[in-house]
């Protein structure tokens, strides 16, 4: 993993080379010259490759040049010193191959190395790194897989190969002003840029380079993460989120298009319906003051039924009216005093009933709801309170609060006529009544309409009675969220 | 009370009707009535077929909102617009009870909004007091001659 990268194979052959060399100087020198000794220089080469087997390689073929020489050389006197000095060749050769290989030094850098490599071979994030220049000097396996380049193709090479448009032609110039300025873009930070694989595709990825310096410079270290998938996810989330949204807006547009619609019904249903019966409620009452005299009992007993009868249907459309106001109406909720409000009521209602009420309300009972919604709900729950027990002995109502299961219940309790428990069910539908005209009279629309106030303040409303026995209805309602202190 | 003037706006027939009865029960026999918006416009504002001669101003005008050809809140705000008639006393007499429709007639300076009752006896009583209150109660400002805007001559 040094600075400088030459291929195996231009070692080998210049270290061949070197040796041929040598070995022609050598059978032209006299033979008491030591020419072996320079075979160190290719034993030395070999280092370079940094493979054991090459260094062994080396000094076996530098040792039968150095013997071959010994026959091929010109004669000379000198016989045995001659011999001695192959000896010492021989034996400097081995004593450096010894050392290129077992040098506890270079052992040492050699697992640091090893280790290194495998901590760069394992890691899954492509890891590349280039010098000052922008020539990649590393290039791990992920980052071979990730940009489908082998190593030997991109080693040496402007790490720019890697990049698309328009990355590819700003990095030099990028690095370069970093290299003046020491402005940082995407040193020391992370950032996602596009690359480029072998084949041009181009590929979301995620950088962080670190900055390091070595004897020979600086060198910038870049971990590459890919991000496709990554990104895939993310557009598939923002397009799934972009149809919710249109989708969320269709859906608003129609309701909203439905409640207008709704509105302008019941605007319609408010005053075209109640024209004709007030027509008929009129003309009766004219017919009873001015022709009298001729319609016997019976005959002005129909027109009064005529005049009720409208009177009824009027009353009627002002509760239906009523109930759809109370689901379209926006809801707008604060901290409202209800024993104010059932007070206030009270003293309204009681006007309109013959028969005196003991009213009993715990004071200061508060929640969180829209005041005019509420105004209507717990008119028609006093409402009925103070209907059904106009035919009771000593008639009592009372408004509290209790807890029931951790929870806060309002409720509104009478000693009236009661309902048997078994129609319960029917108590909140809208048209349904347990009671005959006759016995108390009522659109069927007031509990409905209770309800969906109820509703609308995220709340549940249940009543508990029994015939003759009185009744009570309980309700809850939402908390006020909680404000961030 | 005899001599003065309502202008009574209204499509209904039966309504006309109905209501003619109940002032002719308190003794208000002067009622001019219209049967559509621009009618009622035309009448106030010396327009269309009541150009020449100009008519006095009624002492109240009673609207309803459910007008064809243009509606009583349209009249209204045309009334108010005009230096003749932007004092007239204008009293919004409808159907409806809808919170949209009173805010507006209030917001457009409509002097008072009565929803009919379908009682005919309640409506009566309605009739009756409105008569009393803007025909012999209520005071108007002085007229001035000279520019007559918005209000009736006293008579």
């Amino acid at each position: 993993m040094g600075q400088r990268y030459i291929p195996k194979k231009y070692l080998l052959l210049l270290a061949l080379v070197i040796a041929t060399t040598i070995f022609i100087l050598d059978t032209f020198l006299p033979l008491g010259f030591s020419t072996g000794v320079f075979y160190v220089i290719v034993i030395l080469i070999s280092l370079w490759t940094q493979d054991k087997r090459l260094t062994y390689a080396m000094a076996i073929l530098t040792t039968i040049l150095t013997i071959v020489g010994y026959f091929l050389s010109p004669s000379s006197e000198l016989h045995w010193q001659a011999i001695g000095n192959r000896f010492l060749a021989i034996f400097t050769l081995w004593a450096t191959a010894w050392l290129c290989i077992y040098n506890p030094l270079l052992q040492h850098l050699e697992e640091s190395v090893a280790q290194t490599k495998s901590i760069l071979e394992t890691a899954v994030d492509g890891i590349i790194t280039i010098n000052e220049k922008g020539k990649i000097l590393t290039f791990n396996s992920a980052a071979e897989k990730l940009f489908q380049f082998s190593r030997e193709e991109v080693l040496g090479k402007n790490v720019n190969l890697l990049m698309p448009e328009p990355y590819h032609s700003q990095h030099d110039s990028y690095m370069q002003n970093y290299l003046k300025t020491g402005k940082k873009k995407i040193i020391g930070l992370g950032r996602e840029v596009k690359g480029r694989k072998k084949n041009g595709q181009v590929f979301p990825l995620y950088i962080a380079v670190g900055e390091a310096k070595t004897a020979k410079g600086r060198i910038f270290i870049g971990i590459v993460h890919d991000i496709t998938e990554q990104k895939k996810n993310e557009e598939e989330l923002r397009k799934l989120n972009e149809e919710l949204e249109s989708r969320v807006r269709e859906r608003t547009r129609l309701l909203e298009a439905a409640n207008k619609e709704l509105e302008a019904f019941c605007y319609s249903v408010s005053h075209d319906l109640r024209t004709p019966l007030r027509s008929m409620e009129g003309f009766s009452q004219i017919l009873l003051e001015d022709y009298a005299e001729y319609l016997d009992d019976e005959g002005q007993d129909y027109l009064r039924r005529i005049q009720s009868a409208s009177q009824k249907m009027s009353d009627l459309i002002d509760d239906l009216l009523n109930l759809s106001r109370v689901t379209l109406t926006q809801i707008h909720r604060s901290n409202v005093n209800l024993s104010k409000m059932v007070e206030t009521i009270a003293n309204h209602i009681a006007q309109s009933y013959s028969h005196k009420v003991n009213l009993k309300i715990q004071p200061d009972l508060h929640a969180y709801v829209d005041e005019r919604l509420f105004y209507i709900a717990l008119e028609n729950l006093l409402g009925n309170a103070w209907k059904f027990t106009s035919k009771t002995p000593n008639p009592s109502v009372e408004f509290g609060k209790k807890l029931q299961n951790h929870e806060e219940v309002f409720f509104i309790r009478d000693n009236g006529a009661g309902f048997d428990m078994a129609y319960a069910n029917k108590l909140f539908i809208p048209f349904q009544r347990l009671h005959s005209q006759k016995e108390f009279d009522g659109t069927g629309i007031g509990l409905a309409t209770v309800q969906r106030i109820i509703h609308r303040h995220e709340g549940k409303i249940w009543s508990e009675s029994a015939p003759q026995q009185g009744a009570v209805f309980y309700f809850t309602v939402s908390k006020p969220p909680k404000l961030p202190s | 009370m005899k001599h003065k003037q309502i202008l009574l706006a209204e499509d209904n027939e039966d309504d006309v009707k109905l209501t003619l009865r109940a002032f002719k029960k308190c003794q208000i026999h002067n009622i001019i009535v219209v049967q559509n918006g621009v009618e009622a416009l035309d009448y106030l504002l010396g327009r269309g077929s009541y150009q020449n001669p100009t008519p006095p101003l009624p002492h109240m005008v009673l609207l309803d909102l459910n007008l064809p050809k243009l509606n009583g809140l349209e009249v209204l705000k045309t009334l108010r617009s005009c230096k003749r008639t932007c004092l007239l006393p204008v009293i919004i007499l409808t159907s409806s009870r809808e919170e949209k429709d009173i805010l507006q007639s209030y917001q457009l300076g409509a002097n008072s909004y009565i929803r009919k009752p379908v009682d005919f006896s309640k409506f009566k009583e309605v009739v009756q007091q409105l008569g009393h209150y803007w025909l012999v109660l209520n005071e108007l400002p002085n007229p001035n001659p000279k520019e007559n805007h918005g209000f009736p001559a006293k008579s």
